[in-house]
C-alpha cells in the first residue's frame, strides 16, 4: 500500500472508530459487567445501536464507510464487525420489547464492535506513520 | 484519601457544566451521576431528571461557546466543566478562527472553547471528554498538554464511573490547593486549624465570632468559606457597622414600618434580607447599648421587630460577628454587654492570625494574589495587551499559550516559560517583604503586590511598544510581530527590587495597630555581665522569629543573615540550639 493509501486507510478507520464504535459503546460501557441493563439506560442503548446516525442504525453508517476501507486493505476485522452488527440487528425486536437477555447481548456486542474498531484504527494509524 | 470520605466531608454538591453539541452524555450523566448539581440554562429548579419538561429539553447544558458563557453567567459557582472536543455545528455557531478547513474547525472546536474559557475564567477546571485516538488524529495533544486543568481521559472518558473519578480528582486537587474556595489559606498550622474550625462551625446553627486585626481576611472568610459551608439556601448579607451612623443602625438591621419616624417607609432590614442565609455583622464592637439589646433578642428568640412595629417576625439567619477590637476588654469595661458576648459563642471564637505570624505563607499568598490580579478586569486586559504587543498572542502550536495568564516565581527566572507571563521576584525583594511589619496584613500585601506587578507590566508594555514604534516602517510584518526579536524572553517580567523597596517603605496603614518589632519591645533583663543581657535579648529575638516564621529556619536565616539562606539556615539552627531554645514539633 502506498503512503497515501495508508494515510487514507487510517483516516477511514478513525472515522469508523468514531462514528460507529464510539457512539455505539457510550451507553454499553456503563452497563454493569455481566448484569442487566438498568431501565434508565435501556432506551439510550437502543438509540445508540439503532438510531444514532440521524435515526439510522450503526450498521448503516458502517456500510457507508467500510467498503472504501476494504478496497484499500483486506482486514478480517471488518467482516467480524459486520457480523457483530448483524447479530445486534437480530436482537432489535426482543430488545425493544424489554427482553433482559437481548439487552445484555446488545451491550456486549456494542462493546465488542467498539474495541475491534478501536484496535483496527490504532493498527492502521501505526502503519501509516512514516 | 479516597473519594468517598472526601464526598462525605464535602460541604455542598459540586456543580458540573457540560458543553457538548449532542444530548447523549448529558442524559448519561443525569442517569448515572446524580451526586452532582448541573449548571443548566433553565430557570426551573432542578434536578433535570425529576423535571416534567425534561423530554426534548435543550436547556440542560451548553451546546456551543455562546451557550457555555450563558450558563456560566447564570451559574458562576460551577466547579468543573465537562467539555467535548468535536462539535458538529453550523459554521455560525463555531468560534471565530483563522483555520480555513471547516471540518477541522468542528473537530477542534472543543480546543477553541477551552482557550475561550481560559481567557474569561482562567481558574475553571475543565475535563475534556475525548478519546486518545481522537487527539492523535487531530494533533491536538500538544495544545492540551500545556493546560494544567485539562485531563486526558482516554477511552474511559465515556464511562460515567470513570468520569466521576476524574471529576473527584479535579475537585480534590482544588480542595487541597492553597486557594481553596477562593480563600488564600497558606500552609501554616494556625491557618490549617482555622480552616478546620471554620468549616466545622459553619455547619452548626451557632453564631460565629471572628477576631483579627484589620486586613486579615475576616469578611472574605465569612463570605467565601463559611457561608458556602453552611449549605444554606438564602443569601449572604454583610453589614459594616462602623460605616453606619449610630442612628441608622437599628433601621438598617431590623427594618422599619411606615411612619416609624419622620420619612420612614415599609422596609426590610438586613436580618430579613438574610433570612435563610448568613448575616455578617462586621465591627460588632461598634454597636450602641440599645442596639446590643436588640441584637441579643434576635439571637435569643430568632425573631426581629421592625422599628415602629410591635409584632415580631421570625428569621432564620446564621449570624457571624467580626471585629478587630478586644471584645473581652470591652465587656470588662462595660461597653459591650456580657450576655451578648456570651451569645456570640466566644468559646469557639475564631482568631485570624496577622500576616506577621504566618510570614511563612507570604510566598504562597504572593503567587495567589498575582494570579488573582490578572484573572479578570482591566488588569487582565492590560496583560492581554502586553501579550499582543510582544507577539505572544498568536504563537503556533498552542492556543492556550496565548491566553492571558500570569504566574509569580521567586528567585531565578525559568529558562523557557511556555504560557502567559512569569513575574520574577528577586530573593532580596522577598526578604524585604518578609521583614516588613504588615500592619495592614493580607490586604496590604495584596495591594502592594498588585501595584508592583501592574507597574512592572506597564513598564514592560511601554518598552515593547516603544521598540515597535522605533522599527523601520518598511517592515512587512505586523507591528505586534516587529515588537520582539526574542519572543520567549518577553514572557519573563522582572519586578524591580527598587520598586519593591519603595512600595514597602511607603506602605503604612495609619489606623492599624503598630506591631512591636523594634528592640524596645524586648524585655531587658539585668544580668551579671553585658554578655548575659545580650544573650537574653538574642534569645528573645530568636524566639520571636521562630514564632513568626512558624519554625522555618530558612525564613529566619533570610531575615537575620545576608547570603545563601539554605547555608545560613544551618547556622541559625545551631545558634538557636546554643541559646537553649528547642524546636517545637510542627502540628
Amino acid at each position: 500500500m502506498s503512503a497515501r493509501d495508508a494515510e487514507r486507510a487510517a483516516g477511514l478507520a478513525a472515522a469508523l472508530a468514531h462514528d460507529v464504535g464510539k457512539y455505539l459503546a457510550r451507553i454499553a460501557r456503563n452497563v454493569p459487567p455481566g448484569g442487566d441493563v438498568p431501565p434508565a439506560l435501556a432506551a439510550m442503548l437502543l438509540a445508540d445501536v439503532f438510531e444514532t446516525h440521524a435515526g439510522r442504525p450503526a450498521l448503516a453508517r458502517f456500510d457507508e464507510l467500510a467498503p472504501d476501507l476494504a478496497a484499500l486493505t483486506h482486514d478480517a476485522r471488518l467482516d467480524e464487525v459486520r457480523a457483530l452488527l448483524t447479530t445486534a440487528a437480530s436482537h432489535e425486536r426482543a430488545a425493544r420489547d424489554g427482553d433482559p437477555a437481548a439487552l445484555r447481548a446488545l451491550a456486549s456486542l456494542a462493546l465488542a464492535v467498539e474495541s475491534t474498531l478501536r484496535a483496527l484504527a490504532r493498527d492502521l494509524r501505526a502503519g501509516a506513520r512514516p | 484519601m479516597t473519594s468517598q470520605p472526601r464526598r462525605a466531608q464535602r460541604l455542598r454538591r459540586p456543580k458540573l457544566l457540560i458543553v457538548d453539541d449532542g444530548e447523549r452524555y448529558v442524559e448519561l450523566a443525569h442517569a448515572l451521576l446524580r451526586d452532582y448539581d448541573y449548571a443548566t440554562r433553565c430557570a426551573l429548579p432542578g434536578p433535570c431528571w425529576t423535571c416534567p419538561e425534561r423530554r426534548g429539553c435543550k436547556l440542560t447544558h451548553a451546546h456551543d461557546a455562546r451557550e457555555a458563557d450563558e450558563a456560566l453567567a447564570r451559574h458562576p459557582d460551577v466547579d468543573v466543566v465537562l467539555l467535548d472536543v468535536a462539535f458538529d455545528l453550523p459554521e455560525a455557531r463555531l468560534l471565530p478562527s483563522s483555520e480555513p478547513d471547516l471540518e477541522r474547525r468542528r473537530r477542534l472546536q472543543g480546543i477553541a472553547i477551552l482557550a475561550h474559557l481560559r481567557r474569561s475564567r482562567g481558574d475553571l477546571p475543565v475535563v475534556l471528554m475525548t478519546s486518545e485516538e481522537e487527539l492523535a488524529f487531530e494533533d491536538a495533544a500538544e495544545a492540551l498538554a500545556v493546560d494544567e486543568f485539562a485531563t486526558l481521559a482516554g477511552e474511559a472518558a465515556f464511562d460515567a464511573r470513570a468520569l466521576s473519578l476524574l471529576v473527584e480528582r479535579v475537585l480534590a486537587r482544588r480542595a487541597d490547593a492553597p486557594e481553596a474556595g477562593g480563600y488564600s489559606w497558606g500552609h501554616t498550622p494556625a491557618m490549617a486549624r482555622l480552616r478546620r474550625d471554620a468549616t466545622t462551625l459553619a455547619r452548626t446553627s451557632l453564631p460565629m465570632l471572628l477576631l483579627g486585626e484589620t486586613g486579615t481576611g475576616k469578611s472574605a472568610l465569612a463570605e467565601r468559606v463559611i457561608h458556602p459551608a453552611t449549605e444554606r439556601k438564602g443569601p449572604f448579607v454583610a453589614v459594616d457597622l462602623s460605616a453606619l451612623p449610630e442612628t441608622l443602625v437599628g433601621a438598617e438591621l431590623f427594618g422599619t414600618a411606615r411612619g416609624a419616624f419622620s420619612g420612614a417607609v415599609e422596609r426590610a432590614g438586613r436580618f430579613e434580607r438574610a433570612d435563610g442565609g448568613t448575616l455578617l455583622l462586621d465591627e460588632i464592637g461598634n454597636l450602641s447599648p440599645e442596639q446590643q439589646r436588640m441584637l441579643l433578642l434576635v439571637l435569643q428568640d430568632g425573631r426581629i421587630t421592625r422599628l415602629g412595629e410591635s409584632a415580631a417576625r421570625p428569621v432564620d439567619v446564621k449570624v457571624i460577628a467580626a471585629t478587630n477590637a478586644d471584645l473581652e476588654a470591652s465587656v470588662r469595661s462595660g461597653t459591650f454587654r456580657a450576655d451578648l458576648y456570651a451569645r456570640l459563642n466566644p468559646a469557639a471564637k475564631l482568631r485570624l492570625p496577622p500576616l506577621r505570624e504566618r510570614i511563612a505563607d507570604l510566598p504562597e499568598l504572593a503567587a495567589s494574589f498575582v494570579r488573582k490580579t490578572f484573572a479578570s478586569g482591566v488588569d487582565r486586559a492590560l496583560l492581554a495587551r502586553y501579550l499582543e504587543a510582544a507577539g505572544l498572542d498568536r504563537q503556533a502550536g498552542s492556543a492556550l499559550a496565548s491566553a492571558p495568564h500570569a504566574e509569580l516565581v521567586i528567585g531565578r527566572a525559568p529558562a523557557a516559560p511556555t504560557r502567559g507571563v512569569v513575574f520574577v521576584l528577586a530573593r532580596p525583594s522577598l526578604t524585604a517583604l518578609e521583614a516588613h511589619a504588615w500592619p495592614g496584613n493580607v490586604r496590604e500585601l495584596e495591594l502592594l503586590l498588585k501595584t508592583a506587578v501592574v507597574s512592572a507590566l506597564s513598564d514592560a508594555l511601554a518598552a515593547t511598544e516603544g521598540q515597535a514604534d522605533a522599527t523601520p516602517p518598511d517592515s512587512t510584518r505586523p507591528a505586534s510581530r516587529r515588537a520582539t526579536g526574542t519572543t520567549q524572553q518577553a514572557r519573563i517580567v522582572p519586578i524591580p527590587a527598587k520598586l519593591v523597596r519603595e512600595l514597602v517603605a511607603a506602605s503604612w496603614a495609619p489606623d492599624a495597630p503598630r506591631p512591636k518589632r523594634g528592640a524596645e519591645s524586648f524585655e531587658v533583663r539585668p544580668g551579671t555581665t553585658a554578655h548575659d543581657v545580650a544573650v537574653s535579648l538574642e534569645r528573645q529575638l530568636y524566639e520571636r522569629l521562630y514564632g513568626e516564621t512558624s519554625g522555618d529556619f530558612e525564613a529566619m536565616a533570610r531575615r537575620l543573615l545576608l547570603g545563601d539562606a539554605t547555608t545560613n539556615a544551618r547556622r541559625v539552627r545551631l545558634r538557636f540550639n546554643q541559646l537553649g531554645l528547642r524546636a517545637r514539633r510542627k502540628a
